[in-house]
């Protein structure tokens, strides 16, 4: 540090006594100096060194998350879908149809129960897409239930939002250090240097709150998740409808679904999901070593009440 | 160096039956209850293992608790605190990782105490909603959406889907 002030010292006495273009020469040489500090191998490695802090801070937030901060999270993030899309309000056998078909996979997983519950509720807009907070939020458009042609393919729907639940995906999308600190500050029973006093500064919380929610809601409505997490909500969906006695085989009756009705849409999940070709294939591949339990006359009888549902709207 | 009371060969042998009773003094100890944490708002403590069967308690968050059974995805438990809180909860709603609830305490311990309203909760939710655009009142109405266990189970049978784990 010694030799760079003696440096500029030098660099600015001559300056100051000097004409324009030797201004400019030494102008030039600082600017050159400071550069090639910042470009250095240290300051480069120090970078580096800040970012894998960074995103261990990351991990380290999304394995600590209590299940009552997830909750909290996903709250935030279900109103700040809401900002985007109208809850629908007038389709209450729908919604309470809808619950049943989730509790209905949630009671045969192994994930039967979250901190406050899985909940299903309809957004009133034409557009195709089926989002899930945390929380346990599972929002589902008018314009995808359309789409559907029996309860099998609305499992389907709710069961790929249950995985992304399951899998806790959404966790991973939060980047803000704001956020993952103020997951820290509660995780670990013992409070660290760190975090200390974090815990109750209710201004420095509502910040973390604002960043996580938003990390996570800017995910699911714009960015969407990695083709590698939808493949694995797939995948766990039809685990999730086999082990409940849907037909996993909906699972392709339902992409199919979504494939006719999405061509050259670019808004909803067209924009946030891998093609439903690219599912279709990589759902075939799955089906292929599964002891499939449904019949077809169970089938039939769920489709019947799916019919009766749907003539009410 | 010459010892004071025993010479290197018997020092020897002491030590090695001290080792040797350290590493197997586990076998001999009385075995250790689980102690596990309620990592799920207010869940029903079941009569029998089945989600059928007679609900006999509720139980908050973060209650610390003692297993004292377990059949298949079931465990028997009962509160450390509060002990005539006692029957079968599924056994995903256990953390081993101790858990404070940031919303209120449920123990005396005064460094829970301290901890306890840290962390995201109404509170937080409260400031945050006066600055931002928010929909809480929605996000109520959402979780309003619950199943009771009777509809849950006919719904089930009506549409021949899986009963769950008995």
């Amino acid at each position: 540090m010694k030799k760079v002030f003696l440096f500029l010292v030098l660099a600015s006495a001559i300056f100051l006594t000097s004409c324009a273009t030797v201004q400019d020469l030494v102008l030039d040489k600082v600017r050159s100096e400071i550069s090639e500090r910042k470009n250095s191998p240290e300051a480069q490695a120090k970078r580096e060194e800040a970012e894998e802090r960074a995103i261990e801070s990351i991990k380290k937030a999304a394995e600590e998350i209590t299940p009552e901060q997830e909750y909290y999270i996903g709250r935030t993030v279900a109103s700040t879908i809401l900002n985007k899309y109208k809850l629908s309000k007038d389709t209450k056998e729908l919604t309470l149809y809808l619950n049943e078909i989730c509790n209905a996979i949630t009671i045969n997983s192994e994930m039967p129960y979250l901190y406050k519950g899985y909940y299903v509720a309809v957004l009133d807009t034409d557009e195709i897409n089926a989002m899930a907070t945390p929380g346990g939020h599972i929002l589902v458009t008018r314009g995808l239930i359309n789409c559907t042609d029996s309860e099998d393919a609305l499992a389907a729907v709710i069961a790929h939002e249950i995985g992304h639940i399951q899998l806790k995906h959404s966790i991973s999308a939060i980047r803000s250090s704001r956020a993952t600190d103020a997951i820290m500050a509660t995780a670990s029973v013992s409070v660290t240097a760190a975090t200390a006093g974090l815990g109750d500064k209710v201004e420095k919380l509502t910040d973390g709150l604002n960043d996580a929610a938003n990390d996570i809601a800017k995910n699911i409505v714009e960015t969407g998740f990695s083709k590698a997490q939808e493949f694995a909500a797939d995948k766990k969906a039809i685990l999730l409808m086999n082990d409940a006695g849907y037909d996993p085989n909906s699972m392709l009756d339902m992409l199919a679904l979504l494939k006719s009705n999405s061509e050259g849409k670019t808004e909803g999940f067209s924009k946030t999901h891998p093609s439903p070709d690219s599912r279709i294939e990589n759902v075939k591949k799955e089906l292929k070593s599964m002891k499939i339990k449904v019949s077809a006359s169970d089938k039939k009888i769920r489709t019947k009440r799916f019919n009766s549902i749907n003539n009410l709207y | 160096m010459k010892s004071f009371f025993f010479n290197s060969k018997e020092l020897e042998k002491i030590l090695a039956c001290l080792f040797f009773a350290i590493i197997t003094a586990p076998l001999f100890a009385k075995p250790q209850s689980s102690v596990k944490y309620v990592s799920v708002a207010n869940v029903q403590v079941k009569e029998k293992a089945s989600a059928k069967a007679k609900t006999v308690s509720t139980v908050p968050y973060a209650l610390k608790v003692i297993v004292l059974s377990e059949k298949g995805s079931w465990a028997e438990i009962q509160a450390e605190e509060f002990p005539e809180i006692k029957g079968w909860v599924n056994s995903s709603v256990l953390s081993a990782r101790k858990l404070v609830a940031s919303q209120e305490t449920v123990s005396t311990d005064a460094h829970e105490i301290a901890l306890a309203g840290k962390g995201f909760n109404s509170t937080v939710e409260e400031s945050y909603s006066q600055s931002h655009e928010s929909h809480f009142d929605d996000v109520d109405l959402i979780e309003t959406n619950m199943i009771d266990d009777e509809t849950l189970f006919q719904f089930l049978s009506e549409g021949h889907l899986s009963e769950g784990e008995e």
